[in-house]
């Protein structure tokens, strides 16, 4: 490379030349739209997480985050104790038949009892029901099983009546 | 006491991935220079290598307990001594410095400022997202997180976490094992795990592509790319929500990127291709598109070499790629055959599925299509990857035809369009319903290859006055 263009190269690496020899209008127009539209994305991703909701948890200090799922969990806990090792365990719910809502449920008491595994079905001993308490009136425990276990006034353990 | 912990399980996967990159590419980078290359990538691999040895570990004794992470840290030991004995055989060699920043353009310098300021707000952004959703979006702890657990809690029956009873239990276990890692470190099972994994992922993508950028392009291309980089609002809403889609995006790139510094290179650094391998196969431990992306890596090497270069294919390269691939694919293939079980699409197909009917259906050609379009230009906050704005970054700064006609770059260009072709297959065939399925993942399917088309523009764009190659 000769000396002159390495020279400038230097310095155009550097950033260390003249506005001039720097660039034209349209770049300068370039920079700034990348940067505005930059900006605007990410105030728009930060107002995706809802700022006052999250200044409020904020406020109350110290905690560790909770959300939806992790009090789910921590409503499931009592069950745990019951089960045995390699245990499957069914499951029912009173949630309407809304596909994603009863999946949600579903799906977060799997996560609840890890290690052990959930099926939706009632062909086994023992049974996680979650009769929420906006369903109204609670239905009855299905026929031939018993409650051991009420975690909370939504989550009940049911073992299947041995008669 | 749990976050120093956690720290320690991620500074020593990050010094196992930074040891193997410096090892491999010694002869190429040497050992002082490109480090923020360097141990961005090693973040990456290091997640990668040890996932695969506590899987591996898992499988053969039953349980990862103390024995493993003491293993581990002999592992440290090991790499630091073997690149040592390789310093002391070649010397300290002397590579190219980046010459020191004296005094910047006033628009050098806005940029570098903006990228800070965008980089803050990604870190403000990810704790907000992080104390509304600690457990992460509904992929993050119905799979990923489940699977974690799994292999924490599961004991000797951890292979519960592949049973036919859970949706998605095929999916590939590098984010579960590297969460179940970090909660063995801990101690304890903790929601800080998943969020240390997505975060020190996430920034690890990010700073990659900067450093890529400035190696290739020079310090103001880099701080643009890192500003477009931050254009997605997809990108920063799901970079805490702990889905994998993040993480196998760090390793498309880092394939595509390693790949075009191979090709760039006058004379053949085969490390370069072997490092290239590993992270093209550790994309396919990490999710099931690595096999779409692996196959359009392939795919697009032969076009170029056949077709557009009209010349044999070499054996050489290849082998070297496929000598990085080879230990994680083993591995791969050794999870698919004897612990997963099939994919949901398999094992889920409706009565009276046909799979000619859905190919020859056309309203489902233009469901997808319609979708794709959108995708293009949508400013949704949770779902936008605005590749228009890519466009106009390009009207802008204006396009280089010969970075434009370079073979890397119509390789890089032909990975992109096999990975979407790919994607709409596999769309038309789902027995899933498409509108639902379309809606719930087209955006994430985006986000994955977003940093491949950021990178991609970055390097045609022509702005000679900022360019350290012209």
């Amino acid at each position: 490379m000769p000396r002159s263009v390495g020279a400038k190269a230097t310095r155009i690496v550097t950033g260390n030349i003249s506005e001039e020899e720097f660039m034209n209008w349209r770049i300068k127009l370039g920079i700034v739209f990348v940067i505005f539209f930059s900006f605007f994305q990410s105030f728009r991703a930060l107002g995706y997480y809802d700022p006052p909701d999250v200044w409020k948890r904020m406020q109350r200090g110290g905690q560790v985050p909770v959300d939806s799922i992790i009090i789910y969990k921590k409503n499931v806990s009592c069950v745990i104790p019951e089960l045995q090792p390699d245990q499957v365990v069914g499951f029912i719910t009173s949630v309407p038949n809304n596909k994603q809502q009863r999946d949600a449920i579903y799906h977060m008491t799997q996560f609840a009892i890890v290690p052990f595994l959930l099926d939706d079905s009632l062909d086994h001993d023992l049974v996680i029901a979650y009769f929420p308490n906006r369903v109204k009136p609670k239905p009855d425990f299905p026929a031939g099983f018993l409650m051991i276990r009420q975690c909370t006034d939504e989550v009940f353990l049911l073992r299947r009546n041995a008669q | 006491m749990t976050t120093a912990l956690l720290a320690t399980a991620v500074f020593i996967s990050s010094v196992i991935g930074y040891l193997i990159v410096s090892l491999i590419t010694y002869h190429v980078w040497g050992q002082r220079e490109f480090f923020l290359m360097r141990i961005t990538l090693g973040i990456g691999i290091g997640y990668g290598v040890t996932s695969i040895l506590s899987f591996i570990w898992q499988a053969a004794m039953g349980a990862v307990g103390a024995p493993y992470l003491v293993f581990e840290l002999f592992l440290t030991a090991g790499l630091y001594w073997a690149l040592r004995k390789i310093m002391k055989q070649g010397g300290d060699l002397q590579f190219p410095v980046s010459p020191g920043t004296r005094k910047k353009s006033p628009w050098v310098l806005l940029l570098q400022a903006s990228l800070w300021g965008t980089i803050l707000l990604g870190v403000i952004i990810f704790v907000f997202g992080t104390l509304i959703a600690p457990s992460g979006m509904w992929d993050a702890w119905m799979v990923q997180n489940r699977t974690a657990r799994f292999f924490y809690l599961g004991g000797e029956y951890w292979t519960s976490a592949f049973s036919p009873l859970l949706v998605s239990a095929d999916y590939p276990p590098l984010v579960g094992m590297s969460i179940a890692r970090l909660w063995r470190y801990a101690g304890h099972e903790t929601i800080f795990g998943p969020v240390f994994f997505a975060f020190t992922i996430t920034a690890a993508l990010a700073g990659f592509l900067i450093s890529a950028i400035i190696y290739l392009r020079g310090h103001a291309f880099a701080y643009i790319a890192g500003l477009i980089l931050f254009t997605s609002s997809a990108f920063l809403v799901f970079a805490p929500a702990q889905l994998a889609d993040i993480p196998v995006a760090f390793y498309f790139l880092a394939t595509i990127v390693l790949l075009r510094i191979y090709e760039n290179n006058a004379t053949p650094q085969w490390a370069l291709l072997i490092l290239a391998g590993t992270t093209a196969a550790l994309a396919l431990w990490t999710k099931n598109e690595g096999w779409l992306f692996l196959i359009a890596v392939f795919i697009s090497h032969f076009i170029v070499v056949l077709i557009l270069k009209k010349k044999p294919v070499q054996m050489r390269p290849l082998m070297y790629f496929i000598l990085g691939l080879l230990p994680v694919i083993l591995t791969v293939l050794f999870f698919k055959f004897v612990f997963a079980p099939a994919h949901d699409f398999v094992r889920h197909q409706p009565d009276g599925f046909s799979l000619a009917d859905q190919l020859l259906n056309p309203s489902r050609y233009l469901l997808i299509a319609q979708s794709y379009l959108i995708q293009l230009y949508d400013l949704t906050p949770d779902r936008s990857t605005p590749l228009i704005a890519l466009f106009l970054v390009v009207l802008f700064f204006g396009i280089n035809p010969k970075r434009l006609n370079s073979t890397s770059f119509i390789s890089g260009f032909l990975v992109l369009l096999i990975m979407l072709g790919g994607e709409f297959v596999i769309y038309l065939i789902t027995p899933n319903d498409l509108q639902w399925q379309v809606s719930s993942s087209i955006h994430r399917l985006f986000l994955q290859i977003w940093p491949i088309f950021v990178f991609e523009t970055m390097m045609s764009i022509n702005m000679p006055q900022l360019d350290r190659n012209d």
